[in-house]
């Protein structure tokens, strides 16, 4: 009797013991918790902050409806960069290409592109797109005649555009090629010239201005 | 009334002078460990030239980077009235993985970063020969100098993916020695003052050494968790994919160990903890006797 007795004493005891030992443990955890956020709460949001503002979330939904605020004559959604967003098309030079968002060499390799420093079409500035001189993109585009039309399908509306001049220009001039937004223009560009090779340092630009039909 | 009791008994065993004195080693104990661990993870995976090497390996980097570069060569000639030929053989995936090796025995070494184009170059240069050659193009002044253009262009891809930034790299090449000096001597006097301070601990209090172990494996747990939850580790992007990759990939061997330390931390305490506490008993029976 007293050998059981003895027995579940050294347990009880032990049980506490443990019991003590662990919370204490909690709580020296929580102390020193508190104090590092404390002192370094602030820093470590921060940087927190920063790393997330390199990880791009994958769950990130791909806007596919881009909304048009035609009061305001401005997107109320924009599409997300390196997206597809509209085809442009030249009849006269049986050009019919996609146009993606972003002016990068690896969407140039999938269409037309269209510099991220200007407007969208139906913006009312100037609109900056540039593509390949190959054979499958703008290669026929130095052939363009004056009043000829480009247009441009996106997902929100079609834009038509006339076209008033073409230059041929340094690629280091970008004053041949002016962001404003007073004038809806397209400005729509290649390598020039479209033969010879090694590396074009000069470009053919076409000015278009809108046309409403 | 047993609440109260434990509540008591925890007060009177935390106002212990003894014990006090214990707890408050616990806390530095703690905090040298965590810190020790930290320390030792990264000396061991991001400061390991080997482990580096052998992660580069396993996380694609040099086949990721080999696409990048081609993809890059390719986005030039679309507009150079080249055809693909002429970047054949150019780069492989061997001498991407030498020049990249070469870079980070470089950094590693705190020497200047010196990666040599002279191969690419070359071949690159000879292959538009040949092409010139089967398509009998005349090369005057103005396209030669094109063509000049063009090549640099190609090497400057190349450049860019393999150093990323040479000013950058160079930079971090003559802080690396200095760092890696600084870790060992940072762990060293933890290894020495976490010793000291846990006999200290023992002598004073066994299962305070419990207590430190539990707490610095309970923190190490937490971090990980906490920072799973907060940061996108497997969404990182930086500078490129194949970069990226790598460097969620040592992001979560490096939080992993952190776990796995934390976890043999916990069980270890808690064993120390119950060994602990069984004589709390025998010593409390021989007060009594």
């Amino acid at each position: 009797m007293k050998k059981q007795n003895n027995a579940k004493i050294k347990k009880w005891y032990m049980i506490k013991a443990i019991i003590i030992n662990l919370i204490i443990a909690f709580v020296i955890t929580l102390i020193i918790l508190f104090t590092v956020s404390t002192i370094f709460g602030n820093k470590v949001s921060l940087a927190i902050d920063l790393v997330n503002m390199v990880s791009v979330n994958a769950d990130t939904k791909i806007i596919s409806e881009i909304k048009f605020d035609e009061i305001n004559n401005t997107l109320e959604t924009y599409p997300e960069y390196g997206s597809r967003y509209a085809n442009i098309k030249i009849d006269s030079l049986n050009i019919d290409l996609p146009l993606y968002y972003g002016d990068k060499l690896s969407i140039l390799k999938n269409g037309i592109g269209q510099s991220s420093g200007g407007y969208f079409p139906g913006e009312n500035g100037s609109i900056i797109c540039m593509g390949h001189n190959t054979k499958s993109f703008l290669y026929a585009l130095p052939q363009i005649k004056k009043d000829a039309i480009i247009e441009i399908n996106a997902s929100y509306g079609n834009f038509s555009y006339k076209v008033y001049d073409t230059k041929i220009v340094n690629m280091y001039n970008t004053d041949k090629l002016p962001i404003q937004k007073n004038e809806e223009i397209l400005m729509l560009y290649t390598c020039y010239p479209v033969t010879g090779i090694g590396h074009k340092t000069d470009r053919f630009v076409v000015y278009a201005k809108r046309v409403f039909n | 009334m047993q609440n109260v009791y434990l509540i008591r008994k925890l007060v009177i065993n935390i106002f212990n002078k003894k014990k006090l004195l214990s707890y408050t080693l616990c806390i530095f104990l703690t905090l040298f460990l965590i810190l020790l661990s930290i320390l030792c993870v990264i000396k061991y995976t991001i400061l390991n030239k080997e482990y580096v090497k052998q992660q580069l390996n396993s996380s694609n980097y040099y086949t990721d980077l080999y696409n990048i570069i081609q993809d890059g060569f390719n986005n030039y000639i679309l507009q150079s009235g080249f055809d693909n030929k002429i970047l054949d053989n150019i780069i492989t995936i061997s001498s991407i993985t030498d020049d990249v090796n070469n870079l980070i025995d470089s950094l590693f070494a705190g020497s200047i970063v010196n990666i040599s184009t002279s191969i690419v170059q070359d071949t690159l240069h000879a292959n538009i020969e040949n092409f010139i050659s089967e398509h009998n193009y005349i090369v005057d002044d103005e396209t030669s100098s094109n063509i000049k253009i063009f090549e640099d262009s190609i090497i400057d891809v190349y450049i860019n993916n393999i150093v990323y930034s040479e000013n950058i790299v160079n930079t971090i090449s003559t802080f690396m020695p200095k760092v890696q000096k600084l870790f060992t001597i940072a762990i060293i006097a933890l290894v020495v003052l976490s010793i000291v301070l846990a006999i200290l601990v023992f002598i004073l209090n066994k299962a305070s050494l419990g207590i430190s172990l539990v707490s610095s494996g309970l923190l190490l747990i937490f971090s990980h968790f906490y920072s799973y939850i907060n940061i996108a580790i497997n969404n990182i992007l930086i500078l490129n994919k194949a970069f990226s990759t790598f460097v969620s990939h040592i992001l979560n061997i490096i939080l992993n160990n952190l776990f796995i330390i934390g976890i043999v931390g916990l069980i270890i305490g808690l064993i120390i903890i119950i060994l602990a506490s069984s004589t709390v008993f025998k010593n409390r029976k021989m007060l009594t006797d």
